[in-house]
């Protein structure tokens, strides 16, 4: 395992190391939950637990200026929504603290570039267009660890499709034949990443504030995936272009599968 | 403000942070994503293909088959801007290789109009050791055409035609012929007699100087190997006082003669004076006007060539007359050089004639080749060699075909080459009309002692561009590595369906491109589909891809 971390490349190695540390954080909370579980079974010690709860409740309260607005099950309540702008694009996000160490957020995100030109080959112009749209569904968890720093794990749902096509603009002479741009075809190709990606990350700063209305965050963090769907679409003398030759190629060419970084920074705005 | 100053720049950490993790992201897209795609096209542009075999006239070997020697061809006629070769450059000059050669009708002339304006022109072909040979094609229909190519040998000429070449006689000066020059074929079938004094210049006017060399071809109008060569064809045109009229040959004779000097000058025009031919008339020789044998006192109209044109020109009638030797012979004065013919030319012709159906057993792939001769129901000579491409269902039209003629045709089995041939019954298959609008079925039978049926899968290539992959389209020849029986298939986009083969058995396979043959060997095993590649030559690749 070692070994296979020194051999990947920096970028590898340092998203790995993140999302290792990020881990540890979100196992260490999570292993101090289980052990106040297992005990919860004793009545006396989860009357403590209950009892440490409120007081840590309460301290936080005091300490924030925070609002008396606990549940009876003595959770925070707050919601908030946040502008976003993540390495998936452009989006906004709703967070709900259902403690005051833990908040739940749903995110879309969204970024789409598009652009054509025309391309001059020895014999044949042609007009291209291309387009990106990156974006992606998120839930995330955060554990906030610490006053600046929270550990997030959730799951993205990814959307990142490239697309292009190219048509000639006119007809073209071959020796001695003319060949009308319809017979020569258009081509297009789609590739699309779209999967479901596990995520593991750190965090600066609150999703909410709790005693602010503004807050700032940012996210670091490593997804994985490996789905990839490319298609080609080829008319005309065209036509074979779009062999299965081809899209292995481009699925060799891409090769998604594997940890991707993330980051955001986000503007949060607490409802209440 | 000491926290704000410190939100700021976490800020901007986190967003350079954010930005830097975009910018890996991007890593993966700024990786060419169409690095080492194949871009491939399906070269099929051409949708009337001219598949040409030439053929030695009396062996009835391809020429070039067994060595590489090639057919030098120029295409003439109405049409020649049209045709092109089958890899769509248009050229002067094209080449047979192995004894094939493919050509093509350009797509931008061959719409829907073939039938009502129809594509004509005629190749010209020459190669060494054998007399030219000319040939006038119309198509009037898109589709496949085999064409064979009959060329008499000069030192193995076919039965009929008769080659006397003489080197070094005569002496020119300024173009004047000094002494008179006697020459006659070894059976004294065609004699021609040069005059003293006669003007010999080349077609631009200028004189021929010092010796000469000259070759009389004399071609009979009995046997096949003389008729399938005569010039253009036995089905042609006529220009007779300005009028061009289409219609069918009835040859008496036919002779060839060419003069060079000594610094290969071809004599193209003779002035002050004229040449004397004579041509003598084989017995039973059939004579249309009449209809009965030829005797003396009948007339025979006398035609030139010219094979710019493909069209025969009409310059007077002579007589038949009693010859020295008892024989019928007869005789005319000619001021140029080309094919001069003796004979009758009879009715119209159609571009499009009798429907043909084949029914029955076409072999493993539903397509065979079925070969036949053409011949006069009067006096059974030869008028037209045909090959037809014959599938299933599919209707076959006799093109180029004489008019209110009663003809038969007499189907050549080739078992030796394929296991499907016509019924015997039906050989010969007698047609009153060959322009009639008549339909004649015609039954096929097959022997298939284990054979099998597999494609191959051609690809096409430029060294200089890796990235580009052809798929071709153009005729397929095949053949047992151990004979010279040649078999056809249609690549289509690189695919052809190899047909009634054995398993276990070795096969060459063949195809041409612009003056070359591409040659690969399969031994056919259990596997269906055989990948094959065509590297192309770099002038393909640079006018073309």
């Amino acid at each position: 395992m070692i070994i296979e971390i020194i051999i990947l490349p920096m970028k590898y190695r340092l998203l790995f190391i993140s999302a290792f540390l990020a881990f540890y954080l979100v196992s260490s909370v999570s292993a101090q939950e289980t052990d106040q579980k297992n005990v919860s079974d004793n009545a006396a010690l989860h009357r403590k637990l209950d009892s440490l709860t409120t007081k840590v409740d309460s301290i936080l309260m005091d300490q924030y200026d925070i609002k008396k607005d606990t549940t009876k099950d003595g959770l925070l309540i707050h919601n908030a929504i946040a502008i976003k702008a993540s390495s998936l694009g452009l989006g906004f996000e709703s967070i709900l603290s259902v403690h005051a160490k833990i908040n739940i957020r749903l995110s879309l995100s969204y970024f789409k570039i598009s652009g054509a030109e025309q391309f001059y080959s020895e014999t044949v112009e042609y007009d291209l267009t291309h387009e990106n749209i990156i974006g992606g569904a998120y839930i995330f968890v955060d554990y906030q660890f610490h006053k600046f720093f929270h550990a997030t794990a959730g799951i993205i749902y990814r959307v990142d499709k490239e697309s292009g096509s190219a048509h000639p603009v006119s007809g073209i002479t071959i020796g001695g034949i003319e060949i009308p741009a319809e017979v020569i075809g258009n081509i297009s190709y789609a590739i699309e990443k779209n999967a479901f990606a596990p995520y593991l990350g750190i965090g600066i700063g609150r999703s909410i504030s709790l005693k602010k209305k503004i807050s700032f965050s940012a996210d670091f963090g490593v997804y994985y995936t490996k789905a990839l769907k490319v298609d080609i679409n080829a008319t005309g003398m065209l036509t074979p272009t779009a062999s299965d030759l081809n899209k292995n190629q481009i699925i060799n060419n891409v090769d998604v599968s594997g940890f991707w970084p993330y980051g955001s920074i986000q503007l949060s705005y607490r409802i209440f | 403000m000491k926290n704000k100053t410190g939100m700021i720049r976490l800020f901007k950490i986190s967003l350079l942070i954010v930005l830097i993790i975009s910018g890996l992201n991007s890593c993966e897209k700024s990786k060419d994503v169409l690095e080492g795609i194949k871009v491939t096209i399906d070269w099929d542009v051409i949708w009337s293909k001219l598949n040409f075999i030439f053929k030695d006239a009396n062996t009835g070997a391809l020429i070039g088959g067994d060595n590489y020697q090639q057919v030098t061809v120029r295409v003439s006629g109405e049409s020649k801007d049209a045709i092109i070769d089958i890899s769509g450059i248009q050229k002067e000059y094209y080449q047979s290789s192995n004894g094939f050669m493919t050509l093509g009708l350009n797509p931008n002339v061959d719409s829907g109009s073939l039938l009502s304006n129809p594509a004509r022109f005629n190749i010209i072909a020459h190669a060494d050791g054998f007399m030219p040979m000319s040939q006038n094609l119309t198509i009037s229909e898109q589709g496949t055409y085999n064409i064979t190519v009959f060329m008499a040998s000069v030192e193995n000429p076919p039965e009929g035609v008769s080659i006397k070449t003489s080197e070094n006689i005569g002496m020119v000066n300024d173009g004047f012929l000094q002494e008179e020059i006697t020459l006659k074929t070894s059976g004294e079938e065609a004699c021609i007699i040069i005059p003293a004094g006669l003007k010999i210049v080349d077609e631009h006017g200028e004189n021929l100087e010092g010796s000469l060399d000259i070759r009389l071809a004399y071609y009979d109008n009995k046997n096949d190997g003389s008729l399938a060569t005569f010039p253009g064809g036995l089905i042609s045109r006529l220009e007779k006082y300005g009028a061009v009229g289409d219609g069918t040959f009835f040859p008496a004779g036919l002779v060839s003669i060419e003069i060079f000097d000594q610094s290969g000058k071809k004599a193209r025009y003779f002035e002050q004076q004229a040449l004397q031919l004579v041509l003598s008339i084989p017995s039973g020789t059939y004579n249309p006007e009449t209809q009965s044998e030829v005797k003396a006192g009948d007339e025979i109209p006398v035609q030139s060539y010219d094979p710019e044109s493909g069209i025969w020109k009409y310059h007077q009638t002579t007589n038949v007359s009693v010859g020295k030797r008892g024989d019928l012979e007869v005789s005319t004065w000619i001021s140029h050089l080309s094919w001069w013919s003796f004979d009758w030319f009879e009715g119209n012709y159609c571009d499009t004639g009798v429907e043909l159906i084949f029914k029955g057993d076409f072999g493993e792939c539903n397509q065979i080749t079925i070969d036949g001769i053409i011949r006069k129901k009067v006096d059974g000579t030869f008028l037209r060699y045909i090959s037809l491409n014959v599938s299933e269902d599919s209707t076959i039209h006799i093109t180029n075909a004489p008019n209110g003629l009663p003809v038969y045709i007499e189907w050549l089995l080739t078992q030796n080459c394929s296991d499907c041939f016509t019924d015997p019954a039906f050989n010969p298959l007698y047609i009153d009309d060959l322009c009639a609008f008549n339909t004649y079925e015609v039954p096929l039978v097959c022997f298939k002692p284990g054979t099998t049926s597999v494609t191959i899968d051609v690809t096409g290539y430029c060294s200089e561009n890796p990235d580009l992959v052809i798929r071709p389209s153009s005729g397929i020849w095949f053949r047992p590595i151990d004979t010279f029986c040649w078999r056809y298939s249609t690549m289509e986009n690189g695919y052809a369906a190899i047909c009634d083969v054995e398993r276990g058995s070795t096969y060459v396979l063949g195809t041409y491109f612009d003056n070359i043959w591409y040659e690969w060997q399969i031994t056919i095993q259990e596997q269906e589909i055989y990948p094959l590649e065509l590297d192309f030559t770099d002038k393909i690749c640079s006018e073309l891809f």
